[in-house]
């Protein structure tokens, strides 16, 4: 127990441990005195401090030290609960927050339902211009009256009132009119107006192609399966990420990040770690602004009876939690990209450092990657070819 | 007087020539050209390097069809278009033995038989030297495609007319 304290007063220049963990608990703690000098009168709290000998005022600041670093210490061991409590997934949530969960589910299955819909769509913008090519192809042609200003200006105005807000069919419906303008002029007066039509609606189609491919990137990056949808936001997050290494390469990824991270040089693995660090930064505030927001509301009153005190600073920590979840999302997203990037670039190192040849296909990479997650989670009795080791 | 390589007239620089690979869609591919101004395009294929007469793609793809047939043919990949409509006098290979920018360029000009040069410098590549006239027309020429109704256009979009019904007929070298 000594040594890992000491070892971890030692990793306290570490990077990690000194911002994910660390530095929430010295903010907390902060907060937690601010509120305790606050409710008790600063007068009474500076007579307390004053009072102390320089003895004791040692003694204590070392010793607040210490706790600070081991609380700092319990939460980096609770990383995994924490991050488990945000996702919904935590035993704990579930029971206490079973409806919240419920919700939560319900409204991430129909948001990720929506997204499949929007992602698996297609854009009907090619299919109107094709019908309006048709329909003009009927009644083109170029003998006749020529169309004068008055009526190209109030055929461009008729144009320029379509926007790709509107339904397929109000559109359509507003192309008549613009249809049956080219059955009673010569087409060529006109032609101007039907390239400015045209090109809007190539323009929207490109434009709705972009979003639906936009919907499909996003859906990736923010869900994992239905089957597995989690009740938060960042629970799905952490999933997608998961998720990914399984359905492109049938990698296991929470079981083989731990081996993968061996592989990865240096430099890529700093990358990964810095965007970890900003998520259980976040995830670590949040969790100690709900508590704050806890203490505030249930041991507040305790110490001083001040209800709009501890309600507003309950309040305050809530609004600093939501902050700070909002902050986990994006890091998640951010660290999310990193992980995937780091099986795309450096799965077949690890299959070599395994002792797995490199294999020649995706669908033979695929096989091993199957063969070595059912060796690994089940243990299963598999056989795979183990690559000679190359004599130099 | 020498005449080197890199100064002949029938030397194309390589970013002049837009580059589209296999799963490029047709449209897009002329499009591309269009935007370049150019009548050929780089294309790689199983290895191999080809110059693609876009005229001559065109007529394969478009001559006598319908518009629905038109449409669909535009929206294939151009690998598949290569596969599917077997185009060998469309496309001319690039000798994989590329030539340095200092050269000579009469000897390879003399050549009897009509070929593509890629040109070099050290490691990089320059452009391409054309001793066959059609294919430097191509190249450094840009293509309008004419419709139906005689308007012309710098795309030939999905094979209609950007400002007509009508769809493409023909293409003409400018």
């Amino acid at each position: 127990m000594i040594n890992t304290i000491l070892g971890n007063i030692a990793s306290i220049v570490e990077k990690y441990f000194l911002f994910a963990f660390f530095l929430p608990v010295v903010l907390f703690a902060c907060a937690l005195a601010g509120g305790i000098v606050v409710s008790i009168g600063p007068d009474s709290a500076i007579a307390a401090v004053e009072n102390l000998s320089a003895a004791r005022w040692a003694w204590t600041s070392a010793l607040i030290v210490i706790v600070l670093i081991l609380v700092a210490y319990v939460l980096s061991a609770l990383r995994e609960a924490m991050t488990q409590l945000w996702s919904g997934d935590a035993a704990l949530t579930r029971l206490i927050l079973w409806g919240w969960i419920k919700l939560g589910k319900a409204s991430q299955r129909a948001a990720y339902r929506r997204l499949r819909t929007a992602s698996s769509g297609q854009s009907d913008w090619a299919d109107v211009l094709r019908e309006y090519e048709d329909e003009v192809g009927k009644v083109w042609h170029s003998a006749g009256k020529a169309a004068g200003p008055w009526s190209r200006w109030i055929m461009r105005i008729r144009i320029r009132m379509l926007h790709p807000q509107m339904s397929i069919d109000l559109v359509r419906k507003r192309l008549l009119p613009i249809v049956a303008m080219y059955k009673k002029f010569d087409g060529n007066s006109l032609k101007r107006e039907y390239e400015l039509l045209k090109r809007r609606l190539i323009d929207w189609d490109e434009r709705s192609n972009f979003a639906i491919q936009g919907c499909a990137a996003l859906l990736d990056r923010s869900y994992g399966a239905l089957a597995t949808v989690k009740p938060t936001r960042l629970g799905n997050i952490i999933d997608s990420y998961n998720y990914y290494a399984y359905t492109r390469y049938k990698i296991q990824a929470e079981l083989l990040w731990p081996r993968l991270q061996h592989v990865i040089p240096a430099s890529y693995n700093t990358a990964v770690q810095d965007a970890k660090v900003i998520l259980d930064f976040a995830i670590c505030m949040c969790t100690l602004a709900t508590l704050y927001a806890v203490l505030a509301l249930l041991a507040g009153p305790w110490l001083a009876f001040d209800p709009w005190l501890w309600g507003i600073s309950a309040a305050v920590a809530l609004l600093v939690a939501r902050f700070f979840y909002g902050l986990s999302v994006s890091a998640a997203m951010q660290y999310g990209d990193r992980l995937r990037s780091s099986f795309d670039l450096f799965r077949l190192d690890l299959l070599k450092q395994l002792g797995f040849g490199r294999p020649s296909k995706l669908s033979e990479e695929r096989e091993t990657w199957q063969k070595l997650s059912q060796l690994v989670v089940y243990g299963t009795d598999i056989d795979l070819d183990i690559a000679p080791e190359k004599t130099p | 007087m020498s005449n080197k390589v890199f100064d002949s007239a029938n030397f194309v620089a390589l970013d002049t020539l837009p580059e589209i690979d296999d799963t490029t869609s047709v449209a897009d591919a002329y499009r591309l050209l269009g935007g370049a101004g150019r009548a050929a395009f780089s294309y790689a294929q199983g290895g191999q390097r080809f110059i693609v007469k876009a005229n001559e793609l065109l007529n394969r793809l478009y001559g006598g069809a319908d518009i629905s047939t038109i449409r669909q043919r535009t929206y294939w990949s151009m690998g598949d278009a290569m596969r599917r409509l077997n185009m060998p006098t469309v496309k001319v290979a690039i000798e994989a033995q590329g030539v340095s920018a200092e050269e000579e360029a009469q000897p390879l000009l003399d050549q009897g038989a009509k070929q593509a040069f890629l040109v070099t410098e050290g490691d990089r590549s320059l452009g391409w030297l054309f001793n066959d006239d059609a294919l430097l027309e191509v190249a450094t020429k840009r293509l309008v495609y004419i419709c139906g109704n005689s308007h012309e256009n710098p795309d030939p979009d999905h094979g209609t007319c950007y400002q007509c019904p009508a769809k493409i007929v023909r293409s003409e070298l400018r």
